[in-house]
This record gives C-alpha cells, sequence and structure tokens, in this order.
C-alpha cells in the first residue's frame, strides 16, 4: 500500500516544456530574455499576451526547483 | 580595471528559464544599478576563478568580462534551490548528475561574500525557513493565529488536531515530488475526514496532519523589506475549498486590503525567520488571518503583471541599497 500522501498525489507525464519565450533570445550580457527583432526586453514589451512568470507556470513542481 | 569589465554592485544567481528575474533586471537598469546576471547553466560559458580568501570571482566569457569584488559589491538576490532534491533524479547520466552538483555548489560557494553583502535571501536563512515546523512555531511567536498541527508517522496524530469540522489538512512535510520513468508525481495538500485516514499506510513517513480551516478565503502576501502586499485567491467569485493551487489555471487574484496589524505580523514574521523576502499563504476565517505556510522562494511575478504590484521595484531598491530589514545576526 501506497503512504496515504502518495495516494493523494497527481500523476502526470511532464512532458517536453519549451521554455523559450517565442521570438525572444537570452542575452547573456543583459542578463534577461530580449525580443530577437527589437532587442527590446521581454519583461518591458507592452505587446506580450501571456505575462512571463517562471520556469513552472505550467506544472507544479514546487517553489524551490526554479534555480536549476 | 579596464572599462569594459563589469564591476557589479548586484549579482542575480538564478537560471535562465527564472523569467521573474527579468523583472528585477528591467528594474535595476531603470535606475541604473550595475548588475550581472549568473544562471547556473550558463556557468560553462565563462572560465571562472573563485578566491575565496580575498574574497573575488572573476570571470570572461567572449561576450562578458566581470569581476566581482566586495568594496562594490551590495547584494545578492539568489533564486537557487537550497535543496538538491532533483540533482539525480529523471534518469540523467552521471556525467550531468556530477556537473549540476559541482555547479549547484560553487553557487552556493559565494556566500564566501556574506561579510560584505546583503543576500535576499541567504542560503542559509532559506534552508532554515523552508522548514514547516519553524514557519509554524515563528508564526505563533509573532502572534499569528495558527491552526492546530501535529507532525506525526501515525494515526494516532488525528485526535490531537482535528476541529469541529471532522476535517483534516493532510500535506508533507517536505514538497511531495516523485519521478518515475516517464511520469511525475506531485502532492497537494488533501483534505480528508479521520475515517478516511484512519487505515492507511501512515508509518514509513512523517506527515503534517492539521485542523482543516473551514470556510476560508486564501491570501497570499508578499513580503519585500519593510513592505507587503496582498491578493486573494477566488475561483468563480467565491472562495476556493482546498488546495488553490489546484484550480491555479482559473483562479483570479484581486487586491486585498489587510489590517495593519496583520501587515506587521507578516513583516515580523518574514523578518523573524531570518528572511528579506517571503511570499507568506494565509487563509482568513470568521475575522481570523490563520497562517498556513512561507515560502522562502515563492513566486510573484503574475502579481505584478496582473494586479500591478511593484515587487520588482521594491526588490531592486532593497538590493540596491545592500541594507535588509529585521534583526541582524551572524547572517545577512
Amino acid at each position: 500500500m501506497d503512504h496515504i500522501l502518495l495516494e493523494h498525489a497527481r500523476t502526470y507525464d511532464p512532458g517536453e516544456v519549451d521554455l523559450e519565450p517565442p521570438g525572444c533570445v537570452y542575452d547573456l550580457r543583459v542578463g534577461a530574455w530580449v525580443a530577437r527583432d527589437s532587442g527590446e526586453l521581454l519583461v518591458e514589451k507592452p505587446d506580450r499576451s501571456r505575462p512571463p512568470q517562471s520556469k513552472k507556470g505550467d506544472v507544479e513542481t514546487g517553489e524551490d526547483q526554479k534555480g536549476y | 580595471m579596464p572599462s569594459d569589465v563589469l564591476s557589479p554592485v548586484v549579482i542575480i544567481l538564478a537560471s535562465r528559464h527564472d523569467l521573474t528575474c527579468d523583472y528585477v533586471v528591467s528594474s535595476l537598469r531603470s535606475v541604473g544599478v550595475p548588475y550581472l546576471r549568473l544562471n547556473t547553466e550558463d556557468l560553462p560559458l565563462f572560465e571562472l576563478c573563485l578566491d575565496p580568501l580575498s574574497p573575488s570571482l572573476r570571470g570572461s566569457s567572449p561576450g562578458l568580462t566581470f569581476e566581482i569584488h566586495t568594496h562594490r559589491l551590495a547584494s545578492v538576490y539568489f533564486r537557487q534551490p537550497t535543496f538538491l532534491r532533483e540533482a539525480s533524479q529523471g534518469g540523467r547520466a552521471a556525467a550531468e548528475q556530477f556537473r549540476r552538483a559541482q555547479w549547484a555548489a560553487f553557487m552556493r560557494s559565494l556566500m564566501v561574500f556574506d561579510d560584505h553583502c546583503l543576500w535576499v535571501n541567504h542560503p542559509a536563512r532559506t534552508y532554515r525557513a523552508e522548514h514547516k515546523a519553524l514557519q509554524l512555531q515563528t508564526a505563533a511567536r509573532v502572534g499569528f493565529d495558527v491552526p492546530r498541527t501535529t507532525i506525526c508517522n501515525s494515526s494516532v496524530g488525528i485526535n490531537l488536531v482535528i476541529g469541529a469540522g471532522d476535517l483534516l489538512a493532510v500535506k508533507g512535510l517536505d514538497t511531495v515530488l516523485v519521478r518515475e520513468a516517464d511520469t511525475e508525481t506531485f502532492g497537494y495538500t488533501n483534505l480528508l475526514r479521520s475515517e478516511e485516514i484512519n487505515g492507511h499506510e501512515l508509518r514509513s513517513a512523517p506527515l503534517i496532519l492539521q485542523e482543516a480551516v473551514q470556510n476560508k478565503l486564501d491570501l497570499r502576501v508578499t513580503v519585500v523589506g519593510s513592505s507587503a502586499w496582498c491578493a486573494s485567491v477566488m475561483l468563480d467569485g467565491e472562495p476556493i475549498v482546498g488546495d488553490w493551487r489546484l484550480a491555479k489555471t482559473d483562479a483570479r487574484f484581486a487586491k486585498f486590503h489587510l489590517p495593519a496589524a496583520i501587515v506587521e505580523r507578516c513583516i515580523s514574521l518574514v523578518q523573524g525567520i531570518g528572511l528579506q523576502f517571503g511570499a507568506v499563504d494565509l487563509a482568513l476565517s470568521d475575522g481570523k488571518y490563520y497562517f498556513l505556510e512561507v515560502n522562502p522562494t515563492g513566486e510573484w511575478a503574475w502579481l505584478q503583471a496582473g494586479l500591478g504590484f511593484p515587487i520588482s521595484d521594491a526588490i531592486a531598491r532593497l538590493l540596491a541599497s545592500g541594507e535588509g530589514s529585521g534583526p541582524t545576526d551572524d547572517l545577512h
């Protein structure tokens, strides 16, 4: 018998998540994702349809996983 | 030092895909504070030398050369894990496990700059603050209502905490996250009746049994230094029964006005557990603000983007000042 916490936990296919914001490239010197065409910071783009949040935006894996 | 060598006042330790840090970068740029963002996966792009005695860190890549010196460094924004729950999981090759563990240790080794700068948050403090037992103890000490709680591996604990509603919150003492073959399993907080717990396997691992807070409104309070912002969490205009993360796709967040005394209590809690930043989860029920937990590395960008909370500006100001809030001791 599984432990009660495992019994009630949700199992899913984590799949392969494409973490690269579309149309953007990571700029090592700037330290942020920038638009490939304009060089504007992704988080400063006024036309973004979905605000970037974090790498765990779509699948909950705990907030301690973000650093790597 | 040549003018093309970056000497940062603030360093950000993160990963490329931690987009929350992009907001802090934006705020630091707007006030002209020299910063350097180092991502774990980017470290092999640099030739790096850390001198633990002076201390100093030099790095160079084809596009970026930097030198970190204590006389200039004000602060570190640390968005790294302090528990290595995943380093050897997921079927990674031995070389990859090795590489991850060693670079993670390199990041934590930047604690050699402790004596000279502010950490938001300090790794040792984050490590300590991630323990729910210590969180609950600190919350009670600063005056929060805390649900009756026991940490146990037996159904004997049920009678210690069960409330009038006969419902218990059953949750992991640590993040419940396991990977097996191609699947991943994550444990949320479960609301169960005592008869649903009795007879189940509990002995093999400890867990938290907690009096369920009934008819609650979930609140997320984001604390930065001595500032705080609060959002309520609802679904279809109604408070959410159970763990709101299960409904987070459809949940709606709204600004929520906390009484000044509760704001002060949240700030005291975060400072009391040794942090400069904390994401505090409260439950409002029958006029009482119950403490549920605090996350030292909690997310906040969706609240800034959706509700306009100026959290990245506050973090940038804190980092630029190098001056933290709260009690001081051997850690910053």
